[in-house]
């Protein structure tokens, strides 16, 4: 049930030089929330008018935790908040990842870049039983997170300019495992336009299942103004599908990247 | 006291309260229904129909600003035949007053989808002339004589009331609000969204896919207010005012200054349980403010 929660902030905290977590708790009992859906919050500055979309990162019954980048004028006054503001969210929104995850996949292969990491990590908590393996790019050494979070996911990391982990992107890093023998039974991806294009094309050519968490502009949130739609194809016909709704988690050879 | 009046007659179509949802803004009601009741709503406009489903523009459909959003979807929607197949089985289930969002690329396309539309239980027709024609570029409600044209051809393609939607791109909002009117048009809505644009500092591109944008949200609310104040002193024909509708106190400036009902759009997104809050504390208003019918309060507007 998609509901709006007044919650109050539990703290902000960096995670790297661009990133970082927001804890927010609700008096009331949050309604129930999937691996991989998010929510629709409300930025401070009032002119701006249209509530911001985030994974729904870290949670429980009366808290969530949000995995925010800082990139435009409304992440930057989240960043400011302190201890003890308020703010309203809407929420859980999107069909998330269970969708996707198959009782047959057994072995499943997390992979993606930098703030993707927020989509993904929610599976590690809903489904705790699988044997995971994560490959993650970041730009360098100090851009690198979740490193706790992947802990016991077989973590491989990649850095663009070599100071930590395998030199290279994170594609190029998880094409050397594939084409080395190892085979997922499913692939889940969150990362930058080209990585996801790249794993795609990587799922494609060693025919392995794959499902990627999509990003678009919003402003409903619930499937009701179409501005967030993306290419899907559909029984062989390619149709806009709104990512808020039909999303965000799609199945990445059907969607047009 | 008594319970105050909140129904409102447009065009021979009876509203329960003059709350209605802006097309494009609340789909066919679906998403919402799942939050709350909609049946407490007046009416619903449907999302904008073509006579061949339509996937809309490419690229970035929506951009913020400040107290508003521009967007560009650009009409996608399942066409005349999928709106009836998938979404008119449950539009027939409401109790609320279903108008049909009418629009084309050509006469012959308004035409078309105007007479599939007769063979439905929708209640009412809302002639969106704001699409370019694909004869001419231009939009079909910007010069008078093509509304006055437009009206006339949609009026010989339905029985149903019918109801023009005025774009605010226009020399001059009265002119084309008469022409409708001369056209025979039962009833008047506005205003469609203004033209933006958007710039990407980084890119010095615009940030919409579609180049340029419809305004919409609070910003547009005083331009809107304005227009409705002018066509209302000009027009026999009851008016729907939208524009930048976010609370009670906006709806009843809109009925002041003439509009019969209104239409929330935008404010759907930042609140998805706007109309169903504006219907609570019209009714508390009126009630505390002793004003038994609505209708009282209409065209009430005194010049200084
Ligand atoms: C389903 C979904 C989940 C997301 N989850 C996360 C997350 O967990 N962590 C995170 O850091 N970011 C996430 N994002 C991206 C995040 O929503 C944007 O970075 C954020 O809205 C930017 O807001 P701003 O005001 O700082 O940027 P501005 O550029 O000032 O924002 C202007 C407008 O554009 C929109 N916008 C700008 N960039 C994006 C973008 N990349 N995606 C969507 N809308 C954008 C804003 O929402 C706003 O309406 C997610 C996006 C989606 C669609
Ligand atoms: C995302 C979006 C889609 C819209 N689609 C349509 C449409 O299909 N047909 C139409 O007549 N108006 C459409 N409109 C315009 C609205 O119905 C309304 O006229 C306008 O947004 C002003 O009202 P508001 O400020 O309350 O949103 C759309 C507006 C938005 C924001
Ligand atoms: S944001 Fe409105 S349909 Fe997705």
């Amino acid at each position: 049930m998609k509901k709006n929660i007044e919650f109050e902030v539990e703290y902000v905290k960096l995670l790297n030089a661009e990133v970082f977590e927001l804890k927010l708790s609700s008096k009331e009992k949050l309604p129930e929330i999937g691996a991989g859906q998010f929510l629709m919050l409300d930025t401070p500055d009032k002119s701006q008018i249209l509530k911001r979309p985030f994974v729904i990162y870290k949670w429980d019954e009366k808290s969530v935790t949000l995995g925010i980048a800082l990139v435009g004028k409304g992440t930057k006054e989240l960043f400011q908040l302190k201890k003890g503001d308020k703010l309203s969210a809407f929420l859980p929104l999107g069909n998330g990842w269970s969708h996707a995850l198959k009782p047959h996949h057994k072995k499943i292969a997390l992979v993606g870049s930098g703030i993707g990491g927020v989509a993904i990590r929610p599976i590690l908590q809903e489904c705790p039983d699988k044997e995971y393996h994560a490959f993650w790019g970041f730009k360098s050494k100090d851009c690198i997170m979740f490193e706790k979070e992947f802990k016991k996911s077989n973590l491989k990391i990649s850095t663009v300019d070599g100071s930590a982990g395998f030199k290279g992107y994170v594609n190029e890093m998880f094409d050397e495992a594939l084409n080395s023998g190892f085979k997922p039974d499913v692939i889940l991806v969150c990362g930058s336009h080209v990585t996801c294009q790249k794993i795609k094309e990587a799922a494609i050519k060693h025919d392995i299942e794959c499902y990627m968490s999509g990003e678009e502009r919003m402003a409903c949130g619930i499937g009701a103004c179409l501005v967030c739609v993306c290419k899907v194809d559909v029984n062989g016909k390619e149709q806009n599908l709104r990512v808020c709704f039909d999303g965000p988690v799609f199945d990445i050879r059907k969607v047009t990247l | 006291m008594s319970n105050p009046n909140l129904s409102v007659n447009i065009a021979g179509v009876d509203f329960k309260n003059p709350i209605i949802t802006a097309s494009g803004c609340y789909g066919f009601g679906r998403e919402y229904n799942l939050l709350y009741d909609i049946n407490i709503l007046g009416g619903i406009s449907t999302k904008g129909l073509t006579y061949e489903m339509r996937q809309g523009n490419d690229g970035v459909r929506v951009a913020e600003t400040n107290m508003g959003m521009l967007n560009c979807v650009g009409l996608q929607n399942p066409g005349a035949d999928g709106f009836i197949r998938d979404e008119m089985p449950f539009l027939e289930s409401l109790n609320t007053v279903v108008i049909a969002n009418c629009a084309g690329k050509t006469e012959e396309e308004y035409v078309k989808l105007l007479e599939k539309i007769e063979t439905t239980k929708v209640h009412m027709i809302e002639l969106n002339i704001s699409c370019p024609n694909v004869k001419t570029g231009m939009a079909f409600g910007v010069l008078p004589s093509e509304v006055e044209r437009m009206t006339k051809l949609a009026k010989k393609a339905t029985t149903k009331p019918l109801m023009i939607k005025l774009t605010p791109n226009v020399a001059n909002i009265i002119d084309n609000a008469k022409a409708a009117e001369q056209g025979g048009a039962d009833a008047i809505s506005l205003i469609n969204t203004l033209l933006g644009l958007s710039i990407n500092l980084k890119t010095r591109r615009p940030i919409l896919g579609n180049n340029f944008g419809g305004l919409s949200g609070p910003a547009v609310k005083p331009i809107a207010l304005r227009m409705v104040a002018q066509v209302f002193k000009n027009v026999k024909i009851p008016i729907i005012g939208m524009g930048g509708i976010q609370s009670y106190q906006d709806v009843l400036e809109f009925m002041i200054a003439g509009a019969r009902a209104v239409q929330i759009g935008t404010a759907n997104f930042y609140d998805p349980f706007i109309c169903k809050t504006i219907v609570n504390e019209l009714t508390t208003y009126l009630k505390n403010s002793n004003i038994k019918d609505i209708n009282e309060i209409v065209g009430t507007l005194q010049y200084n």
